[in-house]
């Protein structure tokens, strides 16, 4: 992927990250379930599931930096 | 006694014997201040785990998700949103420092807005805020001694010995500077974050098989999350997350952890390391305290779950690394405190309007740490009954940094009328409707104070930005700035 492209795509997955970290509707509707999935409750699942969506794109940002030459001189 | 303490005395000799391996330097006051820029990734991100996550971790936020449950998570999201916003300040904030010696978060300010007083502004907001915070630090290590002693201390006795044993560590904050705080960091860090992770894996593990514990063993009520319909308020999730992602930068002894990278590189890989690390800790802690809140001998003890657990688990060996992994995570958040805050002194305060060479930057600097070290242990001795609703008060304050310290760095047209108009009227916005509502503010839908504050600050700002539009030398000067940043390369 191109230089320019990675620069969008990197943007793109943090601003996803902030939506989905703090917009209201989305924690209300996860907040009201008491219900399980797979042992775990609806609302540890989605807090779990934003911090590897962040932890994933702060990998993926360093791994394509690295690729694209951003650190070299 | 013997047992929990001489293990928390053989960590605190090993910490003492690399300390003393540091070589002392004081070519320059960066060399004091902020290490030369000389530390690498793997430094550089147990530094800032270390400075991050204070021992109250496992005391305030496990009893959090003890008696509170699944709202706690709110510190693992904003921690690792933080991570995410270090990784986009590394670059300009890292360049910026570099070429024009930066050495601590107003230096920054006084760069990018061209202004000597707001220096001293965000100097005396950051050091003023920070001393309720190192007092509770010194003052939760002390609840830690009252239980490593098996009950043996009074908490006032406890109190005394973790103001001794933290006042004695800063003899070699004081004496080394920050090459002392980041390398004495890797080590506690290794301790707090990497033994205390295992630790908590360990304790979740023995809770599911010896104690039959799991998530359907807790309340419905500990997995809800504050609604339109909650008494907190539909925002309260929002106001926790945003202001302590943003807020967590504008803390000195965290923003200085951008200026002690050896490159951006460095910074970035650091992100990227600490981000794994911060997310398996943070979320095992929080998983630990939820699961240990069913337990009957943690009861109304919430704030003290890390250490009832050990011991039920792991009887007192388990007990006295409890008390380590602690006392690891507390110092690595103490010493950048003083550290930074001594670096202020003399460098944003001082150093502002008097021209001081090397010898008296590093001399002004240390006996700025030394009194602070002796004022907050004279205060961590006394009884402060409003302590902890200051330290509420002076974060709210101290988040106000955020507006113009991430706008300055992403926006070219801010101004300094805006930057000290927007800190400055957030700060007192904030420091009022946190007086007057104390934390609850029935009109703001769950927002807090400082959330209130940082919108206020905002507006500020933007509007200060159109009306009074920068000079030409001004927008060619910052101009020439956010370029260095656009073509940076060799980083």
């Amino acid at each position: 992927m191109n230089k320019t492209k990675n620069i969008y795509l990197v943007g793109a997955w943090f601003l996803f990250n902030t939506f989905v970290a703090l917009f209201p509707p989305l924690y209300w509707a996860v907040g009201k379930s008491t219900g399980f999935v797979f042992g775990l409750p609806a609302s540890l699942i989605y807090f779990m599931m934003v911090s590897v969506s962040i932890t994933l794109s702060i990998l993926y940002a360093y791994r394509q930096d690295t690729l694209n030459g951003e650190f070299s001189s | 006694m013997i047992v929990t303490f001489g293990i928390m005395l053989i960590f605190f000799a090993a910490l003492i014997s690399i300390l003393q391996r540091i070589k002392l330097s004081d070519k320059s006051f960066s060399n004091y201040a902020v290490g030369d820029r000389s530390f690498g990734a793997r430094y550089q991100a147990m530094s800032f785990l270390n400075t991050w996550y204070p021992g109250a971790m496992f005391t305030a936020f496990g009893g959090m998700a003890a008696a509170s449950g699944i709202i706690s998570f709110y510190v693992l999201i904003y921690s690792l949103l933080t991570v995410m916003l270090m990784y986009m300040m590394a670059k300009p904030v890292w360049l910026w420092g570099k070429a024009f010696d930066l050495k601590t978060q107003p230096d920054l300010f006084a760069l990018r807005y061209g202004s000597t007083h707001i220096r001293t502004i965000a100097a005396i907001i950051g050091i003023i805020s920070g001393i309720p915070w190192l007092v509770l630090g010194m003052q939760a290590l002390g609840e830690m001694f009252k239980y490593i002693s098996l009950g043996s201390m009074t908490f006032s006795q406890a109190v005394i010995l973790g103001v001794i044993v933290i006042a004695i560590r800063q003899i070699w904050t004081v004496r080394i500077g920050m090459k002392g705080v980041v390398i004495s960091d890797f080590y506690q860090g290794m301790l707090a974050y990497l033994l205390g992770t295992a630790m908590l894996i360990g304790l979740i593990g023995w809770m599911v098989v010896s104690k039959g514990i799991s998530f359907a063993s807790l309340d419905p009520s500990k997995f809800t999350i504050p609604g339109p319909d909650s008494k907190e308020g539909p925002l309260f999730l929002l106001s926790l997350i945003l202001t302590g992602a943003l807020g967590g930068w504008c803390w000195p002894y965290i923003f200085v952890r951008l200026f002690t990278s050896n490159g951006v590189r460095s910074l970035k890989k650091s992100a990227a390391l600490a981000i794994p690390l911060s997310l398996v800790f943070c979320a095992s802690l929080l998983i630990f305290g939820m699961l240990a809140g069913v337990l009957p001998s943690v009861g109304q003890s919430t704030n003290d779950v890390w250490f009832i657990v050990s011991r039920e688990a792991g009887g007192l060996i388990l007990l006295g690394l409890a008390g380590t992994v602690l006392l690891a995570a507390t110092m690595g958040h103490i010493d950048g405190n003083i550290q930074a805050t001594g670096s202020q002194i003399a460098n944003d305060l001082i150093g502002n309007y008097f021209k001081l060479n090397t010898r008296q930057l590093i001399v002004i600097s240390k006996l700025g740490m030394l009194g602070l070290t002796l004022l907050a242990s004279w205060l961590s001795c006394l009884e402060l009954p409003a302590l902890y609703s200051l330290a509420v008060l002076a974060y709210q304050g101290i988040i106000q940094l955020a507006v113009p310290q991430f706008l300055g760095i992403f926006w070219e047209r801010g101004n300094k009328y805006g930057a000290i108009a927007s800190m400055s009227v957030g700060f007192i916005v904030a420091v009022v409707l946190e007086l007057t509502y104390h934390g609850n503010l029935p009109w703001a839908w769950g927002l807090t104070s400082g959330a209130v504050a940082l919108g206020v600050n905002v507006i500020v700002y933007v509007v200060l930005a159109y009306l009074i539009p920068q000079s030409h030398a001004e927008k060619t000067r910052v101009r020439a700035l956010f370029e260095m940043v656009s073509q940076g390369k060799g980083i």
